[in-house]
C-alpha cells in the first residue's frame, strides 16, 4: 500500500467517523435526552409488560413467558431502533440529500454511519427497558437466560434499521414518514412470531419469513429451549444482510431520481 | 386610509356580535363546528396515521389475540370490542389528540385562536371530525377482520350497541380535544403522541382487565371512559346489559370536555402572553 492509498483510507475512515459523530449530535437534537427518558423507556417497558400479560391473558402462563421474549424483540425494533428513519427524513424535511448524493463519500455510508448512534441508542435504552420490565413482570430468570443470546437480538436490530432506513427512503415521497416505520412494526408485530407462535396462521408466517426478527426469534427460542439454533441464526443474519443490500438499492434509485429530475425534496 | 383601515374591521365585529340574538350564536357556532368537523375530515383523507392505526392495528391486534388460542363466543365478542377501543385509542392520540400540532406546524393555530368564531368550537369541531373518520375507519377494519377470521360474534343488543358507538365518538372527541391541548405545550407533541399509546394499552382495562394489575393500580382504568364503554358494550353485545358504565362513560366524557376547554384557553393564554404562540 502506498503512501498516498494509505492517507486516502484514513481519509475515508475520518469521513466516516466524522458521519457517525454526526449521526450523535442529529440523535441528540431529534431525540432530546428528556424525551429519550420520558417517553421512549417508559413505552419500551410497557410495550413489553403489555405482549407479557396479553400472552397470559389470551393463552395461560406459557404463552406470558413466551410473550415475554417476543415483547423484548418488539421494543428493541418496533420502539427504539425505528428511530434510525429519522436520518433520511432529516435529510428530506432540510434538503440536505443533494450534499450527501454529490460528496466523496458515498450516499449510503453517510447513511449508515449517521443511523449507528441511533442503533447503539437503540440497544442500550433496549437493555434499560428489558431490565425494568423483567423486574415489573417477575421475571428476572427468564430475563437472565436471555442475556446469552443478546447477540442475536443485535443482528435482528440491525436488519430492522436497514429495512426501515430502506423502505423510508424508496417511500420517502409518498409521506410515508409516518407510514413506513408505523406499517413496518405493526408487520412486525403480527408477522414476527413475537405473540403469535409460528405455524397458526399460514399467511402470517410466510409474510414473517421474509422480514427480520422472526428467524432470530426463532433461534433465541430454540436456544433456550436447547435446540438447534444456527440455522435460524443464519437465515437472520442472512435477511440483516439482503435489507443492507436493499438500502444501497434504495438509495441508488433516489439519487438517480435526484439527478434526472433536479430536485431532492421528494414531494 | 390605513390607520382607518386598521380600526375599522373591530366596532363593527362588536357590534354586529352584540346584535346577535342567543339563536344566532347557537347557529354561528354549530355551522363554525360543522365547517372546522368537514375541514379536517378533508384533512384526514390524506392522514396516513388514521391508515395505520384504524387500518393495521385493529388487524394485528386481533389476529394475534384470537389465533393465539381460539376463544369462546362470549370471549371472542369481549377480544372484538377492546381491540376496536384499543386501536381508536392509539387513533385518537394521532388524530384528533394532534390537531392543535398540526395546525402549529402549518402555521394556521395563530388564525385559529384569534378569529371571530370561538377557538373551542374549532378545536371540538375538528376533534369531532378527526374522530368520526378514525371510528369508521377502526369500525369498518375490526368488522371486516372479524368476517375474514370467522369469529363467532352475535350481537344481543344491537339498539344499545349503537348508542354505544354513539358515545365512543363524543368520548373519543373530548378526549382527543384534551389531548390536543396537552400536546401543545410541548415541541416534541410526536414523540409523547408515541409514548402515551402503551400506558392506555395497559392500564386502560381494554385488553387486559384490570383484575391482572397490581391492586395499586386497579383505580387507573376507572379514568379512562373508554374502559366503561368497553364494558357497556361487551353487555350489549353478550346480552348483559347494565346501564352504569353508560353513565360513567357520559360523566367522564363531560370531565374531559371541561378540561379540555379550561387546558385550551390557559395554554392559548399562556401562548400569547409569551409571543409563543406558533412556538408554544
Amino acid at each position: 500500500m502506498t503512501t498516498l492509498d494509505l492517507a486516502s483510507a484514513r481519509l475515508s475512515w475520518w469521513r466516516t467517523v466524522e458521519a457517525i459523530r454526526h449521526g450523535w449530535r442529529e440523535h441528540g437534537v431529534t431525540y432530546p435526552p428528556a424525551a429519550v427518558v420520558f417517553a421512549t423507556v417508559p413505552k419500551g417497558v410497557l410495550q413489553i409488560v403489555f405482549f407479557t400479560v396479553l400472552g397470559g391473558v389470551v393463552a395461560g402462563p406459557d404463552q406470558r413467558q413466551y410473550a415475554f421474549v417476543g415483547g423484548l424483540a418488539l421494543a428493541l425494533t418496533t420502539t427504539n431502533v425505528v428511530t434510525v428513519i429519522s436520518v433520511p427524513f432529516a435529510d428530506k424535511y432540510f434538503s440536505t440529500f443533494w450534499r450527501i448524493r454529490t460528496g466523496d463519500v458515498p450516499a449510503v455510508v453517510v447513511l449508515y454511519a449517521r443511523a449507528v448512534p441511533y442503533l447503539l441508542v437503540a440497544f442500550g435504552l433496549f437493555i434499560v427497558e428489558a431490565a425494568i420490565a423483567a423486574a415489573i413482570l417477575g421475571l428476572e430468570g427468564l430475563a437472565v437466560r436471555v442475556l446469552p443470546w443478546l447477540w442475536i437480538f443485535a443482528i435482528m436490530a440491525c436488519g430492522y434499521a436497514m429495512l426501515g432506513i430502506a423502505a423510508a427512503t424508496l417511500t420517502i415521497a409518498k409521506r410515508a414518514d409516518a407510514l413506513a416505520p408505523n406499517v413496518l412494526g405493526y408487520l412486525t408485530m403480527l408477522c414476527s412470531g413475537a405473540f403469535l407462535p409460528p405455524g397458526q396462521v399460514r399467511w402470517v408466517d410466510a409474510i414473517g419469513s421474509v422480514l427480520p426478527v422472526r428467524h432470530g426469534l426463532a433461534a433465541v427460542h430454540a436456544a433456550m429451549d436447547g435446540g438447534p439454533w444456527a440455522r435460524q441464526a443464519l437465515l437472520e443474519l442472512t435477511i440483516c444482510l439482503v435489507s443492507a443490500v436493499l438500502g444501497l438499492f434504495a438509495v441508488r434509485v433516489q439519487a438517480r431520481r435526484a439527478t434526472r429530475y433536479g430536485h431532492d425534496d421528494f414531494d | 386610509m390605513s390607520d382607518q383601515r386598521i380600526a375599522a374591521p373591530s366596532s363593527p365585529d362588536a357590534g354586529v356580535r352584540e346584535s346577535l340574538t342567543p339563536g344566532d350564536r347557537v347557529r354561528s357556532a354549530a355551522w363554525t363546528f360543522l365547517t372546522a368537523a368537514r375541514t379536517e375530515q378533508r384533512a384526514m383523507q390524506g392522514n396516513p396515521l388514521v391508515l395505520i392505526n384504524g387500518g393495521f392495528l385493529p388487524i394485528a391486534l386481533l389476529v394475534i389475540s384470537v389465533e393465539t388460542r381460539r376463544p369462546t363466543s362470549g370471549r371472542a365478542a369481549e377480544i372484538v370490542v377492546s381491540v376496536m377501543l384499543t386501536a381508536l385509542w392509539a387513533c385518537t392520540i394521532w388524530t384528533s389528540g394532534g390537531v392543535l400540532r398540526r395546525e402549529r406546524t402549518y402555521g394556521t393555530l395563530a388564525s385559529c385562536v384569534c378569529g371571530v368564531a370561538s377557538p373551542t368550537v374549532i378545536l371540538f369541531g375538528k376533534s369531532f371530525g378527526a374522530t368520526l373518520y378514525g371510528v369508521g375507519m377502526t369500525l369498518a377494519t375490526t368488522l371486516g377482520t372479524v368476517l375474514v377470521l370467522r369469529l363467532p360474534v352475535a350481537v344481543a343488543q344491537p339498539f344499545w350497541i349503537a348508542v354505544g358507538l354513539v358515545i365512543v365518538v363524543v368520548s373519543a372527541t373530548t378526549l382527543g380535544a384534551l389531548m390536543s391541548c396537552l400536546f401543545l405545550l410541548t415541541r416534541n407533541g410526536l414523540i409523547w403522541s408515541g409514548a402515551l399509546m402503551y400506558p392506555v394499552f395497559v392500564l386502560g382495562g381494554l385488553l387486559l382487565p384490570p383484575d391482572v394489575l397490581p391492586v395499586w393500580l386497579r383505580w387507573a382504568p376507572q379514568l379512562l371512559s373508554l374502559h366503561w364503554i368497553n364494558e357497556f358494550l361487551s353487555g350489549a353485545i353478550g346480552g348483559g346489559l347494565s346501564f352504569t358504565p353508560l353513565s360513567v362513560a357520559v360523566l367522564l366524557t363531560i370531565v374531559y370536555g371541561v378540561l379540555a376547554w379550561f387546558t385550551y384557553r390557559w395554554s392559548i393564554d399562556k401562548a400569547r402572553q409569551r409571543g409563543t404562540l406558533d412556538y408554544a
